[in-house]
């Protein structure tokens, strides 16, 4: 295990101050940038604009910790969900660097931190739990009326969590990951088996299309978070819900609609890499390279698009994962602030930068 | 709520204490824990193994009950020892499988127990060598083999003149005593001996170093370390011997069961921790040296003395506590207590002398 370099703290000050007082650089504007949830050493809450090299573009503070993000097609705005069981939602320009509006929770909702556009960015799907009944809904909010919540439905199912969007443009998938607020307040371990499944749906008649649950003997896994593979098949990326998890237990599955699911391959050095706990999954679809992060395992698995293992890569504390618009290269956030460059081929993630001022949370997305 | 005046919340929170601290500043921290906590812990476990090695010699020579019960004192010693120093994964420890050689555990597929009877079937006096030993298979190497060899049937009449491979066992005996304290006395010439021991590495640090660019690389690797054994104790030495209820509890996953040092090793892993912060020098003293660090430094050792208190509650030995409805509750508390300790190092620790400790490692979403 490799600690990476921690910048000078008198030099990240002084790009801090700068950035504060200039806004954003034009140098910023011609470069990928990454939207993040991220905080500082400090506890101070934000979501972040980086750009491919680890420089801070944008900080907006977040009253608590943020999670996923949600880019807004065909405009520059963009969400960052509060971490579940999340009580706001806030829409950011990324263009300005400004907040836009936040969105309350609905009363006896909250977010699961999670949420995608639908009707080219008309309408926004968010992952939510009703704290009364504890059971999912998604929550409907029209982008184009100051994202008022207009409509919600049921997940059918149990603690939602991340959500994804078939190429149809009408086929929701939702990970319902079997586990809710309850269950959080008894520290998990004392939980039975949860009840975690991947629900197809169709978002306009609101109809469940398929259910898929794993195999009885793994009912403890939580199905979390979602990526999907140009081949049409759904990456799902499993924790392991016991707090002394099983580490010789699969927690990645590919699922085509009408199939079957189907784990991933042994990841190189094993499942217990892993440590019972992915953070995020990803697709590059240019090269077909799956990636899971597992930040308690400090480390990335990668897998073809048809589920063979390639290789299992060492980064302290990554989690967060986007796709670069480079094929067969996607970019690695960490806790510790850092950016790295993975791919399927080279052996070593290449550090692209470090800012030693924002740790980078659990998602991130290119905007 | 939006805070409008995000630029004013960043420029005051930057401005805050850690502003103060420069990485000499760390490095000097460090330096002084590596002096006054980990090199003198690692020459305790070295004395331990030293004192191990002679009682496995001395049983050998005249196996009687005495003879027995010290040899079994020493290794319940020297476990405790390296229970001690059980959170450090970086460094000499590192190299060579030196942490594995003294303690392969947990041991879910029961390779310490197939590669003993392997070992001791074959009788292969060659293959006791020290140098071919220390390369052997890990899990006859340390501890755990010789928590089976003195705990395990009637250890005595194993090793009596007419018990069959009796001779060889003692050998083997031998050879882990050695073992053992030649991996010990490696650790402790890795940090202090040479051009480049490992303490002159924390001492002048160098971004050429890719383990440890800076002292505060290095104090981020300690109190990492530190989180991750803490959460340890907690997952693999509590939870998973506790089980789900009293009849799926799994006493034999409890470290050291046969020997009863289940509970004995908790409370050892706790003395490592009150170590690093209790004695007021190094990491403890630039946290205290922070505004408002004395009161952080105050509530770490509160918290891991209460735990200490909690692990006292344990009364029977942990393979039997775990089948007791009541002794269990007393488990669950000391297992939520190491949550509030690693949240304290996690937390308001490493914001005092802001160091990043896991963020997404311990998110669990």
């Amino acid at each position: 295990m490799v600690t990476r370099m921690i910048l000078d703290r008198r030099t990240l000050l002084a790009a801090g101050a700068a950035s504060l007082f200039v806004g954003r650089t034009a140098q910023a504007a011609d470069r990928a940038r990454y939207l993040s949830s991220a905080a500082t050493l400090s506890g101070r809450y934000a979501v972040v604009a980086v750009d491919e090299d680890g420089a801070i573009d944008f900080d907006l503070d977040l009253a608590g910790r943020g999670h996923g993000l949600a880019v807004r097609p065909g405009s520059s705005e963009a969400l960052c969900f509060a971490r579940r069981p999340g009580k706001y939602a806030l829409v950011v320009d990324t263009m300005a660097g400004e907040v836009v509006t936040e969105i309350p929770a609905a009363p006896a909702r909250h977010f699961s931190g999670h949420g995608l556009f639908v009707q080219g960015g008309a309408l926004l799907l968010t992952t939510e739990n009703d704290e009364a009944k504890h059971q999912g809904v998604f929550g409907v909010y029209d982008a184009r009326a100051s994202y008022a919540r207009i409509a919600e439905f049921p997940t059918s199912g149990i603690g939602p969590h991340d959500l994804a969007l078939l190429p149809d443009g009408k086929t929701l998938i939702v990970a319902n990951g079997g586990i809710d607020k309850r269950h959080d307040d008894t520290g998990g371990r004392d939980l039975p088996d949860i009840s975690s499944d991947l629900t197809y749906l169709d978002w306009r008649s609101e109809r469940v299309v398929e259910r898929v649950t794993l195999e009885p003997q793994f009912a403890r896994l939580s199905i979390r978070h979602l990526a999907l593979t140009e081949a049409g098949d759904v990456v799902a990326a499993l924790q392991d819900s016991a707090d002394a998890p099983d580490l010789d237990w699969p927690l990645g599955f590919l699922h085509r609609p009408g199939g079957a699911p189907r784990w991933l391959a042994v990841p190189q050095g094993g499942w217990g890499r892993l440590r019972g706990y992915c953070g995020e999954a990803a697709v590059d679809s240019g090269a077909g390279l799956i990636a899971m992060s597992s930040p308690r395992g400090n480390c990335i698995g990668l897998w073809d698009e048809t589920g063979a293992a390639l290789e299992t890569l060492e980064i302290h504390d990554g989690c967060g994962l986007s796709a670069t618009g480079i094929a067969g290269q996607l970019l690695v956030s960490s806790g510790s602030g850092e950016l790295f460059a993975v791919t399927g081929k080279a052996g070593e993630p290449s550090l692209r930068g470090a800012n030693g001022e924002f740790r980078f949370d659990n998602h991130m997305v290119r905007i | 709520m939006i805070r409008i005046f995000a630029a004013f919340t960043l420029l005051l929170a930057s401005a805050a204490p850690a502003l103060a601290l420069e990485d000499a500043d760390y490095t000097a921290a460090m330096t002084a824990t590596a002096k006054g906590v980990v090199i003198p812990g690692y020459q305790s476990l070295e004395r331990a193994t030293q004192g191990l090695e002679g009682s496995l010699d001395e049983l050998c020579r005249e196996p009687d009950q005495a003879s027995l019960d010290r040899a079994r004192a020493q290794f319940a010693a020297t476990a405790a020892a390296w229970a001690r120093m059980q959170y450090v994964s970086f460094g000499p420890v590192s190299v060579h499988e030196r942490g594995f050689r003294i303690e392969y555990w947990p041991d879910k597929r029961n390779i310490v127990g197939r590669q003993l009877s392997d070992v001791l079937e074959k009788q292969d006096e060659a293959a006791l060598e020290p140098q071919r030993f220390a390369t052997t298979t890990v899990g006859v190497q340390g501890l755990p083999a010789l928590d089976r060899l003195l705990f395990e049937g009637d250890a005595l009449a194993n090793l009596g003149s007419d018990a069959p491979g009796a001779a060889f066992r003692c050998k083997l005996l031998a050879a882990i005593g050695n073992n053992l304290s030649t991996v010990a006395h490696e650790i402790v010439a890795g940090w202090t001996e040479g051009d480049s021991a490992f303490l002159s590495q924390i001492e002048t640090p160098s971004d050429e170093n890719e383990d440890l660019p800076s002292g505060r690389d290095a104090a981020a690797r300690l109190l990492n370390d530190l989180v991750t054994a803490t959460i340890a104790m907690r997952d693999m030495k509590l939870l998973a011997p506790l089980g789900e209820s009293p009849k799926k509890a799994k006493p034999q996953a409890a470290e050291y069961w046969r020997s009863g040092q289940s509970i004995a090793v908790l409370a050892a892993n706790l003395e490592g921790w009150r170590a690093l912060f209790g004695a007021g020098q190094g990491l403890a003293g630039l946290l205290a040296a922070q505004p408002d660090g004395k009161t952080v430094a105050d509530q770490m050792i509160a918290a891991v003395d209460q735990a200490a208190t909690l692990l006292g509650g344990i009364t029977l030995p942990l393979d039997k506590a775990v089948a007791d409805p009541a002794q269990r509750k007393q488990a669950e508390a000391f297992a939520k207590q190491l949550v509030r300790m690693r949240d304290l190092v996690s937390g308001p620790f490493a914001a005092k002398l802001n160091l990043p400790i896991g963020f997404n490692a311990l998110d669990g979403d």
